[in-house]
């Protein structure tokens, strides 16, 4: 007995060591903690993003949505994460993540819904016919938390966390880049914008698109999938309206949500022909054939509409926290029974900044 | 609990030095230790399900009792009614019910009656089938006086609960296992470190083959529409190897583990993809349910004596049931009369116990015959697995269909060199060992430590770097 525990701890030693440098950076900053106790650990209000590790979109939506048992519902696409619980007078959870094209809406729509009513972000690339999303094509994405090669090369990358000491990390917060940038998701599921993005603006005092390439270059030259020049699929976009008002016809209620772009982004789009047909898709046929079909929505809107600047976005194409409160407050008549108009007002008024309402939130 | 999980690697040490070190001088308390272990194991994932355990215990062992003493036949028989009623009843009601509510609505509603019936949402105990053709084992063997009853209820509890099995078999005989409760068990470093080699085995099965194979098999047979013919093929074959690394491997683990604890578990896989007549795949695949439902039903029913009728109608049986067993749906029925009309042939010419030994015994390579009967026979078990995994019969003669249409002709549109490079090398593993208890049982025994250790690293790190998403035991579902 005792030579086979002595066999088996010298066995073990060197692969106890391995895991332990392996696993324990990561443990430490959250990369490596199960959704259930994220879940859990949120309620003391902790930001959750990891950086090197995938975020386990599918399972922490999923998740979330099933514990909040919210009455109110958001989904779409990443321009749709900063709705927040805040601006509605019921329980609301932002599922934004879970679905990534027209085809996962339209399961999501077949799928028996506990909330009554739905916020619901329509992309105008979802309808493009070289769209290479399917349904569910993403949901085999995110299982690196469980893949050691995946782990293994989050190490060779985590070093520079713990190497780099001006860095402080915010060690109630889950994942390292929640710990790091003081950016992620809310316990509501919305997200929670950068500070290094906040800080950028009260510095400068501008917008600066920081993504690379910035949003309006790849308006103007049609870089990545989502500003190629394509065809439009309309039929796409027809089988769609369609399944709302199915969805409708069983007492739920929806507002379609048709996500802003900068003055910056809106006026790239003018410039090249091609674009402009997209962008008048966006603008004037999806607004229209949501008309037609008695479907509440919010069309397309930038800051001019509001009289204001770039400021109020991250990029190109995602408004801040602030905006959507302003855009929500002015088509308020589509849901007034869901929102209270003046609690809006004084959050915009008394807003931290132009991407922020609260300044604790920032990690000064 | 799951054996490949975090919870099970801190469960197992803490019971195996109980067990040792501080339970050892004492049997009773062994086996005590061991029904306690097995409850917490059980109960880790739903603990209300555990009543289903100690009322079949309680029952059995009553009547367990109770036959010992009774002597006159038909108040035997009503003893042995009630353990199979019991044991039945529950896995009729948690596994059965809805399918056989759904199926009479249908049929109803088909001659042009008018039914409503609400199907009740029952969530299946984990393992269930397992145990309750444990337990009935005993009682059968018990009625059969093939078995004297035990008195011990710690032992019987134990029998019945026993962990490293419970959930996922090998289905074990009282006959067999019972006696190993009541010896006196002392630790032995070779068939502990077996044990462990075993288990390590059994893992890298379950973790890089069955769980990577997953990934792909879900992925393709969810959107099986969306595929070519010959991307579907390779979605089969992906769910064969699954299948078999899943449930193999949870035997291994099993057996392995209770190796640790002195135990010897009945071999419930032998190689079966290397079977040259599906004869020879039954003999090697599920062992320990084949061979219960060949004792206890093929047997009494008259086996293979009796006319022809006979012996077509008890293999039909044997083969349906089985299907049946693995689950309430049409397609485990039609997998199990697929494999009935593939076995037929060679009961009826008596060519059934043509390969009893091991392919290419003593040799690297199988000669041409061999290697056109393994192949003949892997293609027909790839496609009677296509029923086992559909979701249903419309989706299984959809795949089929596909499957034999000009797209098979097609260069698939999923080709994942990685898992066909873990596969390469699992089938040359499995092959080179095919003549011991599993794979690495002797692979690298003469070698030099530093070498053999150097092997078993190179399992544990591909367990750790290329493990699959953690997925549950597809045989939990049974």
């Amino acid at each position: 007995m005792r030579k086979f525990l002595r066999d088996i701890l010298i066995f073990a030693l060197p692969l106890a060591v391995v895991t332990f440098v392996y696993e324990y950076p990561m443990y430490v900053l959250g990369e490596t903690m199960p959704i259930e106790r994220v879940l859990e650990k949120q309620e003391n209000g902790s930001l959750f993003m990891r950086k090197y590790l995938g975020q386990e979109f599918n399972t922490y939506k999923t998740m979330g949505l099933e514990k909040t048992q919210p009455k109110i519902v958001v989904v779409g696409s990443s321009r749709t994460m900063q709705f927040r619980s805040e601006y509605f007078k019921e329980k609301f959870y932002n599922a934004v993540g879970l679905l990534q094209n027209h085809q996962d809406l339209a399961y999501f729509l077949n799928e028996e819904q506990s909330a009554d009513f739905f916020i619901i972000g329509l992309d105008s690339w979802w309808y493009k016919k070289d769209n290479v999303e399917t349904a569910k094509s993403w949901l085999g994405k995110g299982g690196e938390i469980v893949k050691g090669s995946q782990r293994f090369n989050a190490l060779k990358r985590i070093v520079d966390v713990f190497g780099d000491t001006r860095k402080t990390r915010i060690r109630k917060n889950i994942g390292a880049n929640a710990q790091l940038a003081n950016g992620g998701f809310r316990r509501d599921g919305s997200m929670k914008v950068d500070d290094e993005r906040v800080n950028l603006l009260l510095r400068e005092n501008k917008f600066i698109d920081t993504e690379n390439p910035p949003i309006s270059k790849r308006i103007a030259e049609g870089l990545t999938s989502r500003f190629t020049i394509s065809e439009i699929d309309t039929a796409a976009f027809q089988a769609t309206i369609e399944q709302i008002k199915q969805f409708e016809k069983i007492g739920k209620k929806v507002l379609v949500y048709l996500p802003p772009f900068t003055n910056e982004s809106v006026e790239t789009f003018a410039e090249t022909k091609a674009q402009s047909a997209f962008y008048a898709f966006t603008m004037e046929y999806m607004a229209a054939q949501l008309a037609t079909n008695n479907i509440s929505f919010i069309p397309v809107e930038q800051p001019n509409d509001y009289k204001v600047d770039d400021t109020f976005f991250m990029d190109g194409i995602h408004p801040s926290e602030v905006f959507v409160a302003m855009q929500l407050k002015r088509h308020s008549d589509k849901f007034s029974e869901k929102i209270d108009r003046n609690i809006l007002d004084g959050m915009v008024a008394e807003r931290f900044c132009d991407l922020l309402f609260d300044q604790k939130e920032i990690n000064n | 609990m799951l054996f490949n999980s975090i919870d099970f690697a801190v469960f197992l040490p803490i019971i195996f030095i109980l067990y040792w070190f501080v339970a050892n001088k004492n049997l009773k308390v062994q086996n005590f230790l061991i029904v306690a272990a097995s409850y917490l194991f059980y109960g880790w994932w739903d603990w209300r399900f555990l009543s289903l355990i100690l009322f079949s215990t309680v029952v059995d062992y009553a009547v367990g009792l109770r036959l010992a003493k009774e002597e006159v036949l038909s108040r035997r028989k009503v003893l042995l009614a009630i353990s199979v009623l019991v044991n039945l009843g529950f896995l009729g009601f948690f596994k059965y019910y809805n399918f056989f509510l759904d199926n009479f609505v249908t049929a109803f509603t088909f001659f042009g009656g008018e039914i409503k019936a609400n199907s009740l949402n029952i969530i299946l105990p984990v393992g269930i089938s397992f145990y309750t053709f444990q337990t009935l084992s005993y009682t059968i063997d018990v009625y059969k006086r093939q078995l004297e009853p035990t008195r011990d209820f710690v032992a019987f509890a134990a029998f019945v609960s026993f962990f490293p099995q419970l959930v996922a078999g090998p289905i074990e005989r009282a006959t067999r296992l019972l006696p190993q409760f009541y010896t006196h068990r002392t630790f032995d470093y070779q068939n502990a470190a077996d044990g462990m080699r075993q288990v390590l085995w059994g893992l890298f099965k379950k973790v890089v083959i069955a769980d990577n194979c997953a990934e792909y098999v879900n992925l393709i047979f969810n959107n099986s529409a969306d595929y070519s013919g010959s991307t579907l093929v390779l979605g089969a074959l992906f769910f064969t190897f699954q299948i078999y690394c899943d449930f193999s491997g949870y035997s291994d683990i099993a057996i392995g583990i209770s190796r640790l604890f002195g135990f010897k578990l009945m071999k419930n896989f032998a190689f079966p993809y290397f079977s040259r007549d599906i004869a020879e795949f039954w003999r090697r695949w599920h062992i320990s349910l084949s061979t219960w439902f060949r004792d206890y039903l093929y047997i009494p029913l008259g086996g293979s004596r009796g006319g022809t009728s006979m012996k077509v109608r008890n293999t039909f049986i044997i083969f349906i049931v089985s299907g049946f067993w693995h689950g309430a749906n049409w397609t485990f029925i039609v997998w199990g009369a697929l494999n009935a009309i593939y076995f037929l042939p060679l009961l009826l010419l008596k060519r059934n116990r043509k390969n009893l030994g091991i392919v290419a015994e003593g040799r690297f390579f199988p000669d041409i015959k061999e290697i056109v009967a393994m192949g003949t026979t892997f293609s027909l078990t790839v496609l009677a697995w296509i029923f086992f995994r559909a979701e249903n019969l419309t989706h299984a003669f959809a795949y089929l269909g596909e499957i034999f249409s000009f797209s098979t002709f097609a260069i698939p549109t999923v080709l994942p060199m990685k898992l066909f490079l873990m596969l390469s090398v699992f089938i040359l593993i499995e092959w080179l060992g095919r003549e011991g208890e599993y794979a690495i049982e002797k692979l690298g025994l003469a070698w030099r430590r530093p070498l053999r250790w150097g092997f078993y690293y190179a399992i544990v790190m591909a367990i750790a770097l290329f493990g699959g998403n953690q997925q549950t035991f597809i045989y939990f579902q049974f």
